[in-house]
């Protein structure tokens, strides 16, 4: 199975809509604005004339090259072209504005590789033993397992983890209408037709994911075009010998990155944080932080590449998606027929081990790739708002119209588009309501397979530790930034009264 | 000194609030259990409920964000830029255009021969809209009815 899966990896066809995605993913994540949630978005609709295999090679590929492609805009624009490259424009940008662009880049694409292929690694080593151990949960552990990833995402969601949850649960709110899977009852239907099988998540992820986001971009444009681009050709890559002195900052960066992204909703960006505070706790010279540090930009670049692999754990053993991106590919594979969780191993066990060697196999061509063509890249990333916006547009309508024939989609995809941005004013995070959407149909299916087990009593989960502490994390991760929060309140108002 | 709640938690609570009483009036409607104890009414419920309750949270835990001597909360929300509602409404004119019944290229002809320059805040623009206007009309159209089978809205 594994040969089996290698060799499909390898086979031109697939070679060649990985390089696709790989090269798309690199252009569309150096450009500031436009990500690889985005593209994936966008590019869905146009994999269903493709084979399961081919599409997913596709997004897998769009998806680390959009990772990795952040860090031509962070290091000369110093705008993250992804949210999972802000830590590198801490040290990215100063070490490009202090004459050496060429170096920030190099190491930023050499940090990228390594820990993406480290990633994969453990992608590798680590997916089979869970999914064996996966097939042994029943639906009170699955039920607990998505609640605690609700809680999780919301809870370390940018913001205040109020707002996280409430987006969470407007989410799950988003998925009722429709056809309930468990009983076949038509739920918030208001007698429109179309609207007995609910929200297609297609025009739901286009709307949220870049409706909201090109609406955004208008409104930062005046900002972009006071960006100034740093000039190439003013110093060279770092040499090889140089890197030896980095190697423990890369693999604990990478072990950070990976490691981060199997925690259900835990995005790259906060994978790059924790693995760049950690760099500069263990670094001899933690002051240079911030200045042009190399180790910054190892850090940064090392582990949010990482978490792109370390994602795909929960998602292939358990079918949970690690950050919203990841939910696209779960929504991608569920609409190819592909179900992502315990069994694929067993049923599908040459697309996953073509998944893991394609994951492999675009972070070498995103190498190349962004070695080959950075110049080039550099110009892209200045495309006008004012053009790319309309554009995009445009793709979204085709792509929403086009997978049912229907302006109805069009409209919800609008619809959830003005949602998203009015949310994003309100400043709340986007990510956990599209994990509560992908997530809600199959929460409520596994609580009540588990409620119809025990006779509808919830004390049942006693009965089932593992569960048990699922929901324990996800009460903990409620209540302990609660209690942080009313301490400190204490304690400032002990301060004021000493004053 | 008088604190006033911020706008974004005003949008909080107008949306928890309608959407959560709208939920639970239309859980009124959904057929009780067959076979199962819980019914598809109670998900949406523990939502509703869920979402007031968050709503009503994040309403009154801004208080506490608010700066003790200003008043002003750091979650405030900046205004609508006009530029910002006009894509937006040139936007859903797009669509609606097509809801009526002009085909895709017309609509999109038009939509991106007014959005570039709306956006780019330039009429000096418009000379370059409508090549791509063009290009995207009827380019979109011929690639994706041609080479990908993908019907697109006609007249």
């Amino acid at each position: 199975m594994i040969i089996d899966g290698l060799l499909s990896a390898l086979s031109l066809g697939a070679l060649f809509w990985t390089l696709v995605g790989t090269a798309s993913g690199v252009i569309v994540g150096a450009i500031p604005g436009l990500g690889g949630g985005m593209l994936m978005a966008l590019a869905l609709p146009l994999t269903f004339a493709m084979s399961p295999l081919n599409a997913i090679l596709l997004l897998i590929g769009i998806h680390v090259g959009s990772v990795s492609g952040g860090l031509i805009s962070a290091t000369l624009l110093k705008m993250p072209g992804t949210p999972s490259s802000v830590m590198t424009t801490f040290d990215g940008f100063p070490m490009a504005r202090n004459g050496a662009p060429e170096r920030a880049l190099g190491l930023g694409m050499g940090s990228s590789l390594i820990g993406g292929l480290l990633a994969g690694l453990a992608l590798a080593f680590l997916a089979p033993p869970l999914s064996v151990w996966a097939l042994k949960i029943g639906p009170w552990e699955l039920a607990a397992l998505i609640l605690m990833a609700l809680v999780l995402v919301a809870a370390i969601a940018q913001g205040s983890m109020i707002k996280g949850l409430f987006s969470a649960v407007l989410g799950v709110i988003a998925a009722l209408p429709g056809l309930a899977e468990s009983d076949g009852q038509l739920r918030y239907t208001f007698d429109i037709p179309e609207m007995s099988a609910g929200f297609r998540l297609l025009p739901v992820l286009l709307g949220v994911f870049v409706i909201s986001q090109l609406l955004q971009e208008v409104e930062r444009t005046r900002l972009k075009d006071k960006a100034q681009r740093i000039a190439l050709g003013q110093s060279s890559f770092p040499k090889l010998t140089e890197w030896r002195r980095h190697i423990g900052n890369l693999l604990r960066s990478s072990a950070i990155g990976t490691f981060v992204g199997i925690l259900p909703g835990v995005g790259a960006s906060i994978s790059s944080m924790v693995a760049y505070g950690i760099a500069r706790t263990f670094s001899r010279t933690p002051n240079k932080f911030g200045t042009g540090h190399d180790e910054g930009v190892v850090a940064s670049e090392a582990a949010n590449n990482a978490n792109v692999g370390g994602a795909m754990i929960p998602l292939i053993t358990l079918g949970i998606p690690g950050a919203p991106v990841d939910a696209i590919l779960l929504g991608a594979m569920i609409m190819h027929k592909i179900q992502p969780g315990p069994l694929l191993f067993t049923t599908n066990g040459t697309l996953v081990w073509a998944m893991i060697a394609a994951y492999l196999i675009a972070n070498v061509m995103m190498f190349a790739l962004m070695i080959g063509s950075y110049r080039q890249l550099s110009k892209i990333i200045s495309i006008p708002t004012h053009y790319l916006v309309p554009i995009v547009f445009v793709f979204c309508v085709i792509g929403s119209f086009s997978i049912g024939n229907r302006l109805f989609d069009v409209w919800v995809m609008m619809g959830f588009g003005v949602l998203g941005f009015v949310l994003n004013k309100a400043k709340v995070p986007l990510g956990p309501f599209v994990i509560g959407f992908v997530l809600a149909s199959p929460f409520e299916a596994e609580l009540r397979t588990a409620l119809q087990l025990s006779d509808g009593s919830l004390l049942a989960i006693i009965d089932h530790p593992i569960a048990l502490s699922f929901v324990a994390v996800a009460v903990l991760m409620f209540v302990a930034p609660l209690l942080r929060r009313k301490s400190s309140l204490e304690s400032n108002e002990q301060k004021g009264e000493g004053a | 000194m008088i604190r006033k709640p911020d706008t974004a938690s005003l949008i909080v609570l107008a949306l928890g609030l309608t959407v959560g009483s709208g939920l639970l009036y239309g859980a009124q409607f959904i057929q009780p259990p067959i076979f199962d104890p819980v019914g598809s009414a109670a998900l949406p419920q523990a939502c509703a409920v869920a979402l007031i309750a968050l709503a009503l949270g994040e309403f009154l835990a801004q208080f506490s964000k608010q700066h003790p001597d200003t008043g002003v909360s750091k979650d405030t929300v900046e205004g609508f830029d006009l530029i910002t509602a006009t894509v937006a409404i040139l936007m859903i004119a797009y669509i609606g255009l097509m809801q009526l019944g002009l085909g895709f290229e017309a609509a999109t002809l038009s939509f991106v021969m007014a959005a570039i320059p709306v956006i780019g805040r330039s009429f000096r623009l418009l000379a370059i809209a409508v090549i791509i206007a063009a290009l995207l009309a009827f380019g979109a159209a011929w690639l994706f009815s041609t080479i990908f089978f993908v019907d697109l809205p006609k007249i």
